[in-house]
């Protein structure tokens, strides 16, 4: 890439403070959403109960999980790469970011991890019953 | 001059003090009254809350006497509803969060190297509303009219049908009145940590307690909104017939549960987490090394702060919730308890690598640490679902709650009490007393809950008055309540050791425990001022590094060495960095606060006696009290005495620029509004979806059309406020007070059309809660252009007195930011209120 071409996404590469809230606060957004879509999804289409978990809620919520858990991963991977950047740094912001970049890249794990743990419901409840 | 980076000369310290004190010193006699200084007034909030703590313990002995014996008739049903549900609520409300607000508001100043938190007035009259409010809650015990629903006043029971007379009203009106305590702490606090941070306090190098404090107070302006909409809403149904929680009419009475809960479940880590942050600063000093994994602790305080607000529901396991929905909230609450264990592991980490020195503070540590986490894995135990159906409502509960709360929040805040005696005092606890206290306390708490988890085990429900003999519960119950009375002996010997502290303890030398942190950088007991000069910081740890910082600082030989101005002054820093900004200029002693909170009591007492006339006139002349109050900011020459000549270079008195700590104060305030808002649309979604009886008719109601211009009114005023806000940032201010004058007519023509709508509509609030929830939209975004209006012919006022202009252009600033709000918040209600029903079928 030419240098000085925009890059969409450099502003996730640096260890700004937001990024220690970014993660759980859209972390909580998905958590609304999934408790809320499936109440929706309830009451406007509930699935037999004898379908099981393989229904159309849990594969909507299902993928949307899964989205959310790979901006995570690829949240937690590229700070954890601005952290690694953050060494040698002599700048006189360098103990700032070095302190910011790991906690964000940890934070964005956690958010992974959670994600994948909340959602586990999802291969195996039924939605409705 | 003084530059703000530089160690300038050496002062004569005592004409300096003088120098100081004639600004900031604290009036005496009646006078004090109008004290609005940080210290002063978090003292007054700590022992106000500590009375408010002995009223409730003794109601809990009262219960415990109740419950020694089967068929007991020590109190009756109706006395003791009301003492459980008073001891509940008077524990959270009027002890917990205050106390620890106060020990907040008391030491974040003095840690972070200001002179006071940023709105002195704000935290006046957030006091004087904790202490009228908790009077009036309190009084209804006297009066036999206690609120006796419990602490959480579930609807139906909270309801008019069923808690007829004013019980229920005292517990809504008096707790939102308190609340205003809260919130305008919670907001003050956060805006303090983030923008009065000594010189070089970058993020990473705050103490541990100002990062528990932010995430508490983050938590507490989006976390109580909920809880003061479902109060509005309660009061509402009760007083005006208003259909919410009643499904008869639409409305459902978990909804209450729902907001409830919202705030409810972080409200239980709102306690917990400035207690971790009072271990995470004690810790160190006696284990005599750093904390142990900083950027853990940090990161577990915020994956709380996060994570808590996706917990409510576990309190709900037991109202028929789909199974997947429980699962979703029972793993979540699983979660939470991996940053908590984060922090029990560095506090042992750093004990176990450190030279630990036993003290007073440390053994209320050592307590905390044993019984909190007893009371987190029971959390965990509860967290199972089906678990928590076999003990839902039965003394289990109530003993996890109380291993959590009094181990997480009490042993923690005595352990903080003992630590900073020396800095309330200049006097050291006594080694007797002080362990006989803890040891009393430990065991007779541990001999009362502990026993109530088998209690519960056995099946004993909570909240019932008395019990039939041989069911196995008289055993354990009467072992309960006889080391109930031990615990308040325990109690009863750490107050008497606290008050003869103060006329006999052996004095403290400084810093006597050879603590870290800045605050013990100030005189013990601490000047109005904290610190003659404000220091420039490198570390953490400045006391430990910097051993003759007090010595340097009482000298001037830090920044804004002088107060000869006339003015109150500390350094704004930048958020991130902690490198100054602008010099803030704070507001001296005054009497509004307590004029305010006082008339705001006759609004809660008229409230309560159904004195609608005399709220409204009350209402009014709060209103106008505080807009009196306001008038004496930014350029007014009592807000800025004195000429601003004698600044550091490169900086401004922060009414000059375009940044201050008011314009971060309206954000965090508008961030809960904007909760409250998001509440009231939470509640309009969870109805329609879930109220069995939900009925919108089928035409809308507001029309496709009104509502619209209302939001192009505002959506227009917006833009003339913010043309003002770029024209004054270009340095014209030409046509500045017209244009104000223009975007209150704004303000004034939306005003306008939300009352026709009002008047229009037809709604039926008293018959069907789909009115109601939209009759109370209107009204909020009513009250909202109403104050707009206010604000910009205010400013148009200002502006022609000189007070607001290029030389002083803060205050357009901070108005445009509620005016884009109401734009907003009145552009969703469209949408979600009017545009959404037609896309599902409604006839516009």
């Amino acid at each position: 890439m030419k240098r000085g071409a925009r890059r969409p996404f450099r502003w996730l590469s640096q260890p700004h403070p937001l990024h220690l809230v970014l993660g759980f606060a859209l972390w909580l957004a998905w958590f609304a959403l999934l408790y809320a879509a499936q109440g929706v999804g309830c009451a406007v289409a509930p699935p037999p109960a004898q379908q099981g978990a393989f229904t159309s809620i849990n594969v909507l919520l299902g993928v949307g999980t899964l989205a959310f858990l790979a901006g995570f991963a690829a949240a937690a991977a590229i700070a954890a790469r601005a952290a690694r950047r953050q060494g040698g740094d002599e700048a006189e912001d360098a103990p700032l970011a070095r302190f910011v970049a790991p906690a964000a890249a940890l934070l964005y794990g956690a958010c992974a991890v959670s994600t994948l743990v909340v959602g586990l419901p999802l291969l195996v409840v039924p939605p409705c019953v | 001059m003084s530059e703000p980076t530089a160690t300038g000369a050496p002062r004569d310290v005592q004409a300096l003090h003088v120098e100081m004190e004639r600004v900031w010193g604290n009036p005496r006699g009646w006078r004090a009254l109008s004290i609005v200084n940080h210290s002063s007034v978090a003292l007054r909030f700590m022992v106000t809350g500590g009375v408010f703590f002995l009223i409730a313990g003794l109601l809990a002995m009262l219960i415990r006497a109740q419950l020694a014996r089967p068929r007991q008739m020590f109190m009756g049903a109706e006395a003791y509803h009301q003492a459980f549900t008073m001891h509940g609520t008077m524990m959270m409300f009027l002890f917990a969060v205050p106390v620890l607000q106060g020990l907040a508001a008391y030491l974040l100043p003095k840690m972070l190297g200001a002179r006071d938190l940023v709105f002195p007035r704000l935290s006046a009259l957030g006091y004087w509303c904790y202490l009228f409010g908790g009077i009036i809650l309190t009084s209804s015990l006297f009066l036999g009219l206690a609120p006796n629903a419990g602490w959480f006043m579930y609807t139906p029971l909270s309801s008019d049908v069923y808690s007829p007379g004013l019980h229920s009203d005292f517990w809504l009106l008096g707790v939102t009145f308190v609340e205003i305590s809260t919130m305008a702490a919670g907001i003050e606090i956060a805006v303090s940590i983030l923008r009065t941070r000594a010189r070089g306090m970058a993020l990473h190098q705050m103490p541990i307690f100002a990062w528990s404090m932010l995430v508490t107070s983050m938590m507490i302006i989006v976390g109580f909104p909920p809880l003061i909409l479902g109060s509005i809403l309660l009061e509402l149904e009760r007083a005006a017939g208003w259909a919410f929680f009643d499904p008869a009419r639409g409305g459902d009475a978990v909804l209450w549960q729902h907001l409830f809960w919202l705030f409810g479940h972080p409200e239980v880590y709102i306690i917990f987490l400035p207690a971790a942050g009072v271990v995470s600063t004690i810790v160190p000093v006696f284990a005599r090394r750093p904390l142990v994994g900083y950027r853990w602790v940090v990161i577990a305080l915020v994956s709380i702060g996060f994570v808590s607000f996706g917990l409510w529901v576990h309190h709900m396991f037991a109202v028929g919730i789909p199974a997947m929905a429980q699962a979703f909230f029972s793993l979540a609450s699983m979660l939470v308890a991996i940053p908590t264990g984060i922090q029990v592991f560095a506090w042992i980490a750093t004990l176990w690598s450190g030279r630990p020195v036993w003290s007073v503070p440390m053994l209320w540590i050592a307590g905390f640490l044993a019984v909190f986490v007893a009371g987190g894995l029971t959390g965990v135990m509860l967290a199972f679902v089906p678990f928590d159906w076999q003990v839902h409502d039965t003394h289990f509960v109530v003993a996890h709650f109380h291993y959590v709360l009094v181990g997480g929040m009490v042993f923690p805040l005595l352990a903080g009490v003992y630590y900073w005696l020396p800095h309330f005092s200049g006097r050291m606890p006594s080694e007797r007393l002080s362990k006989t206290g803890f040891w009393l306390s430990f065991i007779g708490f541990n001999g009362t809950f502990l026993i109530m988890h088998w209690t519960g085990l056995l099946g004993m429900p909570r909240r019932v008055y008395t019990y039939e003999p041989g069911l196995g519960w008289d055993g354990p119950n009467l072992v309960s309540s006889v080391f109930s009375f031990v615990m308040a002996f325990g109690v009863a010997t750490v107050l008497l050791d606290l008050a003869l502290h103060f006329r006999h303890g052996r004095k403290a030398c400084a810093n006597p425990w050879g603590a870290d942190t800045l605050e013990w950088a100030t005189a013990t007991p601490p000047h109005a001022y904290n610190f003659a000069s404000l220091p420039t910081l490198h570390t953490r740890h400045p006391l430990w590094l910097q051993p003759d910082l007090p010595h340097n600082i009482a000298a001037g030989m830090h920044a804004l060495p002088h107060a000869a101005h006339g003015r109150r002054e500390t350094l704004g820093s930048d958020p991130i960095t902690g490198q100054p900004r602008e010099v803030i200029h704070l507001p001296g002693n005054s009497w509004w606060p307590l004029a305010a909170g006082a008339i705001l009591s006759v609004v809660c007492i008229a409230l309560l006696l159904k004195a609608y006339v005399l709220a409204g006139v009350a209402a009014l002349a709060a209103l106008a009290v505080l807009l009196r109050w306001s008038w004496e900011n930014g350029a007014h020459p009592s807000a800025a005495a004195g000429e601003a000549h004698d600044l550091p270079e490169g900086l401004q008195l922060h009414s000059r620029t375009f940044d201050g700590p008011g314009l971060w104060g309206m954000g965090l305030t508008l961030l809960a509004d904007g909760a409250l808002f998001t509440s009231l649309l939470f509640g309009w979604l969870y109805l329609w979806t879930a109220a069995p009886l939900w009925q919108p008719p089928e035409r809308s109601a507001l029309g496709v059309w009104p509502l619209l211009a209302v939001t192009a009114a505002l959506a227009v005023g917006t833009g003339v406020m913010q043309r003002c806000v770029a024209r004054l940032r270009k340095g014209q201010e030409h046509g500045l007070a017209g244009r104000l004058l223009a975007a209150c007519a704004c303000a004034g023509l939306a005003g306008a059309g939300l009352v026709g709508l009002l008047a229009s509509a037809q709604l039926q609030p008293r018959e069907n809660a789909h009115d109601a929830v939209l009759c109370l939209t209107l009204w909020f975004l009513l009250a909202h252009a109403a104050l707009a209006a206010v604000m910009s012919a205010l400013q148009a006022w200002r502006v022609h007195l000189g007070y607001v202009g290029l030389r002083a252009p803060y205050e357009p600033v901070v108005v445009a930011l509620w005016w884009r709000f109401t734009a907003g918040a009145a552009a969703v209600a469209w949408l979600v209120m009017v545009v959404l029903p037609l896309a599902f079928g409604a006839q516009p």
